[in-house]
């Protein structure tokens, strides 16, 4: 019985051992767990991406390369509400109808000085992957989807400034202008944080914000979940309300069914009857969030889902 | 959270599959600096980190040095036809949105919403014998008979069963169907030859590629192009619109379509060069175009992108035959140049004429250029089966035949001949 692993030491010294150490490595190969050294560094074998992250019902083709704009409705795959890692990290969601992707363009910016950009709306159609309806606008040699707002119909001009200006505007629905140069009580959608960032508040069916007050340069919307925010007056707004408004009577289901072809998957585990305790408390309006710090240049960010 | 584009490329697949192809062609471990034993480092050991080593494998170069199956892609920027100013391109699969009123604008032209005189009074003129059923021969050769088992796409959502799984079809392609019928409808308006002799002028020339341009404010529209086929005579054909129209039409003022320029369904494209190839190297006995004719890829635009598409396919074709004839730097022309271009889906025909006045279309003064579209003929429906309901209405029909579509064919065929002409010019002088 020979042992071929085995090396003999004539003394027992730190030199000694790394000799034998090279010499069986050299024959046989470095065991992983020598390899990495500590129980830490194994981790890399199993490489984790936080779930903090949000999965969502689908995801674009691999072969589309979202950063070209275009009008072309896209196809997209059903994440199933697995994450990269193949495991489920959202339940509740699979199935469902095949579903086309548009771009929708957030941004508005217009001229800051002179005559504002006109566009007109060539058609106004439904969009299977949000509730608002979307806007084809036209202007120039360009041509993009936007979010419709409630009376937005085909023909319609709307216009698109950057001016700031010392008087408030008289501004018709789907404008787009910068919320400092708006009267005071004015019913906006697609609001900014931070200006030249896009719209990211109101986007939805029906929702709207509206212009409160001023603060120096600092405007004070409140936003659908009736919580305040002040934000530069140089963020964009669209005046009105966002189409659709009557999304939160239609988007409820009829029947089981409804659900699965919207991608949902029934909801399992214990339903318990709500007693009075569970009701609405009543408790202080939260403070309105201040978005002041300066807009950075964001770093490379791939969005996966839609 | 910051993504790697390794990271990235492995989020969008969110499948197990495609994270394992991608780590293994990408990943990449962090593997913290080595601890290195003093010892072996006081005697100058040689450390060699083995996860940068990498084999070195000789490069293969292909058996026969031009072989194209190895041959590299050329980049646009070093590809011979490279401009530094970009052209807008115009192809068939282009939807001008606003239609007729659209091309209109690029073209410079009036527009007429009817047949032009001369062909209108063709229509109904020449009766065929055996008419119908010739026609109805033909579609259903289109429609049934062929033999063809190509496989079909599914038809569009019904609104009574959005969901319904439709089972996989194989027959006739609509393209195919098409082809088809034309090429019966060519055959028997062709069958007139012994009444008029003059047909045995008319040669079909398919698949003929043109490659032309327009300058449109300064900026050249390309079109690069295979025409499905062209019919061709031994002379032009005559103006549709005599001087008087013509004369006329420096007062018509092309409505606008502010605020959007006209050229917003274009793409943009720096590969282009400027030709005027309209399919003939050089002239002879048939090589005066009397018909475009061109069936549609695309199956659900509607009426007035097709006719936009066909005025657009008219002024390219006559702006190279312009440039050809008068020079290349030809603005009015000495003598008008028509053609005639009919578009067949399926069971629609759409006709439009255009007429070659001016090559001038920088300004919006002046005289235009003029373009006559007639009614869309459908020469009968076809009606998509619904397999959910009894057998009535299970299967497709074809209903509603309309012999008259043909009529509308045949005098576009008929056109320019010189027997037709003299008549009518000696009924017009009656």
């Amino acid at each position: 019985m020979s042992y071929a692993e085995t090396v003999p030491l004539r003394k027992i010294d730190t030199e000694a051992v790394a000799e034998a150490l090279v010499d069986i490595y050299s024959r046989l190969g470095v065991p992983a767990k020598h390899f990495h050294r500590s129980q830490d560094v194994l981790k890399n074998f199993h490489p984790r991406i936080p779930r903090n992250l949000k999965i969502g019902r689908w995801r674009l083709e691999s072969d589309i390369d979202p950063t070209n704009y275009t009008l072309t409705p896209l196809k997209v795959a059903k994440t199933g509400g697995r994450g990269p890692d193949g495991r489920i990290w959202v339940h509740k969601i699979g199935g469902g109808d095949k579903v086309l992707y548009r771009m929708r363009d957030v941004k508005r910016e217009g001229p800051k000085e002179g005559e504002p950009l006109v566009e007109r709306v060539n058609a106004v159609i439904q969009d299977e992957t949000r509730s608002a309806h979307l806007a084809v606008v036209a202007g120039g040699d360009n041509k993009r989807y936007i979010v419709a707002s409630e009376n937005m119909k085909p023909g319609d001009l709307i216009r698109t400034s950057g001016k700031v200006s010392a008087m408030p505007v008289r501004a018709s629905e789907g404008d787009a202008h910068p919320v400092g140069s708006l009267p005071i009580g004015t019913l906006v959608h697609c609001i900014e944080r931070f200006p030249g960032e896009g719209a990211t508040v109101a986007l939805a069916a029906g929702t709207f914000g509206v212009y409160l007050r001023r603060i120096g340069d600092k405007c004070v919307i409140r936003m659908p979940s009736k919580r305040e925010m002040v934000v530069s007056h140089e963020c964009m707004v669209t005046v009105g309300r966002v189409s659709n408004i009557d999304h939160h009577k239609t988007k409820k289901m009829t029947k089981a069914g409804d659900n699965r072809r919207r991608g949902k998957r029934p909801c399992s585990g214990w339903w318990q009857r709500k007693t009075g305790y569970h009701g609405r408390k009543i408790r202080p309006m939260r403070p309105p969030i201040v978005y002041e710090k300066p807009l950075v240049e964001k770093a490379e960010v791939f969005a996966y889902t839609l | 959270m910051r993504l790697t584009f390794c990271l990235y490329a492995g989020m969008r697949d969110v499948t197990v599959r495609n994270w394992n192809r991608v780590w293994r062609n990408r990943g990449k471990f962090y593997d913290y600096p080595a601890k290195i034993p003093q010892p072996l480092l006081d005697r100058g050991t040689e450390v060699v980190d083995m996860s940068n080593q990498k084999p070195q494998l000789q490069q293969w170069t292909p058996p026969v040095s031009d072989d194209p199956r190895w041959a590299k892609m050329i980049p646009p920027e070093e590809q011979p036809d490279w401009k530094d100013e970009p052209a807008f391109v115009h192809k068939d699969d282009v939807r001008l949105f606003e239609g007729v009123k659209q091309a209109c604008l690029i073209a410079k032209a009036q527009h007429f919403d009817s047949f032009p005189p001369c062909v209108d009074q063709l229509i109904g003129a020449v009766e065929t014998s055996d008419r119908d059923l010739l026609l109805q021969r033909g579609i259903m050769q289109s429609q049934v008979w062929n033999t063809d088992q190509d496989k079909l796409p599914h038809p569009p959502k019904h609104p009574r069963k959005p969901i319904w799984k439709w089972k996989r079809k194989h027959g006739i392609t609509r393209l195919k169907s098409s082809l088809i019928l034309l090429r019966n409808m060519l055959r028997m308006s062709h069958s007139h030859i012994t009444d008029f002799p003059s047909l045995n002028l008319r040669k079909q020339i398919v698949d003929l590629p043109f490659y032309s341009y327009v300058m449109y404010k300064d900026k050249p529209i390309i079109m690069r192009e295979t025409l499905d086929m062209l019919l061709t005579s031994d002379q032009m054909l005559a103006p549709f619109g005599d001087e008087s129209i013509i004369d006329a039409s420096v007062m018509h003022k092309i409505p606008d379509m502010w605020p959007v320029f006209p050229t917003v369904d274009f793409l943009e494209t720096n590969n282009y060069e400027l030709c005027n190839e309209a399919g003939f190297r050089r002239e002879g006995q048939f090589t005066s175009p009397h018909t475009l004719i061109q069936v549609p890829r695309k199956t659900h635009w509607e009426t007035q992108n097709y006719q936009a598409s066909q005025v657009m396919t008219c002024l390219q074709y006559t702006a190279a035959l312009a440039r050809n004839k008068f020079g290349e730097d030809v603005r009015i022309l000495p003598e008008p140049i028509c053609v005639q271009h009919v578009m067949l889906e399926e069971s629609r025909i759409f006709f439009t004429f255009f007429q070659l006045n001016t090559l001038d279309l920088s300004s919006d003064t002046g005289i235009k250029n003029l373009v006559w579209t007639g009614p869309v003929s459908q020469l009968f429906e076809k009606v998509m089966g619904q397999p959910w309901m009894p057998r009535p209405l299970k299967f497709d029909k074809l209903v509603n035949f309309n012999p008259a579509a043909y009529e509308n064919f045949l005098a576009v065929y008929l056109s320019g001949l010189p027997e037709l002409s003299g008549k009518s010019r000696a009924e017009d002088l009656s």
